[in-house]
């Protein structure tokens, strides 16, 4: 299926691999981003950069490993060029209206979330979304084993900091 | 997992939703735009190491016994392996299996497009064209012949199992039909180590093999005596105990042929073919 493409039915075939794994690198770049328009251009570009590079010819059942990567590192990129993590954080404020308890709680935590340094959210994106192992994760996010941990270590203490005690 | 762990990924999964994707028009042309750049900075790269005095990497065919100096040792492409690959060292062409005439019936002789030793098992690999009459069935164009890799196969003749090929032998034939043509062996006595070799095209310019581990290689093609038209050769041994997926690709990265190489089993020997898929059209000629 994955292969390259000269006509038609190589359209077809990269069709059917775009179809089999863009969705879920849109639904990592969502949590990445927290846009969805961002994240659907995201993960396109990513596959671009994945089958441009022949990824899909050289391990084709890694693709879905190196479109994630490039999924990560296309967002990384456009925080660093447009600075978009400010106004991500700024546009996704706690809602003011929130009725059920359970909402409350989720929203706290995904606010939570939007304002975690950027390699904390994708290290706990990678870890609990992806349920990618610590080595992965740094290996994605082109760091130690030991910053990694860190990171998502981190970034767990912020989200229970955020959030109310259960004894409140 | 923690109950806050828990709940970050049950909110993860849900913020993230269940997207779907169609491809949008005009992916098809960017894609193979980041191809052709993809490959031009390969063809530079690869220019630039070889003017750069690595241009080691012609394996020279030579007439079998024809030479009567003995021939330095050449650097090949065939001694370049990724790590845990069978090694190969090519050794002297001079010394390589003398096929008995009666196997071969040839334009203008036998040459030697490699021989040596691959983890210490001999092997040669051996073109000619052929002039038999195809409607014999008899050999005729491109043919290859392979010996090895065995331990009683040395560089200075020996045995082991031998197969030869011929390019119009196949159904279709390769120009006309195929840019790839894919077959193996292994000697039961050289445990884990195979060879796989064959035909190509003019038209694939790399021929990429790809192991499920990861690694993967360039594999050298090799240029056939005269008389072959259209057709080159290559050999390459993979690792045996695994199966891995070999890609012909055209200088503009798009994908022509694919096949495999054979995975052997502890023990066994033999010849395996391999049937190679055609995925590009194959041009009118």
């Amino acid at each position: 299926m994955e292969q390259a493409l000269t006509d038609s039915s190589s359209e077809a075939r990269l069709a059917a691999l775009y179809a089999r794994h863009v969705g879920a690198a849109i639904g990592l770049a969502r949590l990445l981003t927290g846009d969805d328009a961002q994240a659907e251009d995201v993960a396109h570009e990513a596959f671009i950069r994945a089958a441009g590079r022949f990824d899909h010819l050289r391990r084709p059942d890694a693709f879905a490993a190196y479109l994630r990567t490039s999924v990560v590192n296309e967002c990384r990129m456009r925080f660093r060029r447009a600075r978009l993590e400010r106004a991500w954080r700024g546009r996704q404020a706690v809602p003011e209206r929130i009725d059920p308890p359970d909402l409350e709680t989720r929203a706290t935590l995904w606010g939570a979330v939007a304002l975690l340094p950027w390699r904390q959210r994708a290290a706990l994106v990678l870890r609990y979304y992806e349920d990618l192992p610590v080595e992965e994760v740094a290996l994605v996010l082109r760091c130690s084993r030991r910053a990694a941990t860190g990171l998502i270590v981190r970034g767990l203490a912020q989200l229970r900091a955020a959030l109310p005690r259960e004894d409140e | 997992m923690t109950d806050l762990e828990t709940r970050l990924r049950n909110e993860l999964v849900r913020r993230a939703g269940i997207p779907t994707a169609t491809m949008p028009g005009g992916t098809l042309g960017r894609v193979r735009r980041r191809q052709a750049i993809f490959v031009t900075v390969a063809a530079s790269l690869a220019i630039v190491l070889a003017t750069s005095g690595i241009g080691l990497l012609r394996t020279s065919p030579s007439d079998v016994g024809s030479g009567s100096e003995p021939l330095q040792p050449p650097t090949s492409p065939l001694e370049r392996v990724p790590e845990g690959w069978p090694s190969v060292d090519v050794l002297d062409p001079s010394g390589a299996y003398p096929p008995p005439a009666a196997d071969v019936d040839a334009v203008d002789g036998v040459r030697v497009l490699a021989t040596g030793t691959v983890e210490g098992y001999g092997f040669s690999f051996l073109a000619w064209t052929g002039s038999g009459d195809p409607a014999d069935d008899a050999p005729n164009g491109p043919c290859v012949l392979f010996v090895g890799p065995s331990p009683t196969s040395s560089n200075r003749g020996g045995g082991g199992p031998i197969s030869s090929t011929c390019g119009h032998a196949w159904d279709p034939p390769i120009p006309e039909g195929a840019d790839l043509i894919v077959t193996s062996q292994q000697d039961a006595a050289a445990e884990g180590v195979g060879a796989t070799f064959g035909f190509v095209s003019e038209r694939v310019s790399d021929l990429v093999v790809s192991m499920g581990d990861g690694t993967s290689r360039s594999i050298p093609i090799l240029r056939g005596p005269a008389g072959w038209e259209g057709v080159r050769a290559f050999l390459v041994f993979a690792p045996a105990d695994r199966s891995g997926v070999l890609s012909a690709l055209a200088s503009d990265g798009t994908l022509l042929a694919r096949g495999s190489t054979c995975r052997f089993r502890p023990g066994a020997g033999g010849a395996c073919t391999v049937e190679a898929e055609q995925v590009a059209p194959i041009p009118a000629r």
